[in-house]
């Protein structure tokens, strides 16, 4: 739960990244929209049951390491770039972690979509 | 008692989803939603004359004043109020085997906290992108939003495993809890 939660963190620096780091428009837009999502899903992904959410915040850590050579800011912008590769860097690794699985859910949301009675 | 409710576990499960002791804690932070929801929409309504917001005073006005705030016939914060209100209704009806006796509910709870949830993740989005403005109680009131989705899946997930494998009924009897 701990990895989760720091997503959830590293989610929420992302949204105030633009005003603390001073950056351009273009990036600030992107982590406006990116920080609150993989902030939910972080802290979607703390509960055993929808620990599946780590998966999307997984996608949106390789995506901010490849997002400044997407849109060119390890040129231009280092801050911006910096920051993205730290933040995506540390959300993938975070969201690798499987964390406690001390609870049990009859098979999971894998079940639904089995044809094998229980 | 106890007994009674070890065997309401859904088959496979190490605990029931159902229990008020997992029920409670969901329906406390919908009430706390709603109190928040409920004062910001009182803001909307000019009931209250100024917003509180210890981080963006004027961001708060901005967002709330905004034009997203009033596509719909009510403010944004009264249908977040209402939404508050249905995750506290569908979450209290019902026993403690409700997973499995009625299963209409505890679907309606799903669908009432997770786009909720989701729902107030797009406004907050919208809040600096659109207009590159923060508003405190509504940054809280959409992370209690979603804080709650979590929890809230597993008796979503227990009803929807017994809906596809229960034998007994069809599946609308048994979505129903009809005998």
């Amino acid at each position: 739960m701990w990895a989760h939660l720091i997503s959830f963190a590293i989610g929420i620096w992302l949204m105030f990244a633009p005003a603390k780091l001073n950056l351009e428009h273009d990036p600030s837009t992107r982590l406006y929209i990116l920080g609150p999502i993989l902030a939910a899903f972080g802290l979607i992904a703390c509960s055993e049951v929808t620990r599946g959410a780590r998966w999307i915040v997984f996608a949106g850590g390789i995506y901010l390491l490849l997002d400044p050579w997407i849109w060119g800011d390890w040129k231009t912008d280092f801050r911006a770039a910096g920051n993205a590769l730290i933040c995506g860097a540390a959300l993938a690794i975070f969201s690798l972690v499987k964390g406690d699985a001390k609870k049990r859910f009859g098979g999971g949301w894998k079940a639904i979509w089995n044809t094998q009675t229980r | 008692m106890s007994e009674d409710r070890a065997s309401e576990k859904p088959p496979g499960w190490s605990y029931n989803p159902s229990t008020w002791k997992e029920r409670i804690p969901l329906m406390l932070v919908a009430l706390s939603g709603f109190c928040i929801a409920g004062y910001l929409a009182s803001y909307q309504w000019r009931i209250v004359k100024s917003v509180w917001d210890p981080f963006f005073p004027t961001g708060s006005q901005t967002v709330l004043n905004s034009p997203i705030s009033t596509l719909l016939p009510i403010p944004d914060a009264a249908v977040g109020a209402l939404g508050y209100l249905a995750d506290v209704i569908t979450g209290v009806i019902g026993g403690t085997a409700r997973w499995r006796t009625m299963p209409w509910i505890v679907v309606c709870f799903g669908f009432a906290v997770g786009p909720l949830g989701l729902v107030s993740l797009l406004l907050v989005i919208l809040q600096p992108v659109k207009y590159q403005a923060w508003c405190s109680l509504c940054l809280t009131s959409a992370f209690i939003s979603i804080l709650m989705i979590g929890p809230a899946m597993d008796e979503v997930l227990a009803s929807l495993q017994y809906l596809r494998h229960q034998k007994e009924k069809t599946f609308w009897r048994a979505f129903w809890g009809l005998e």
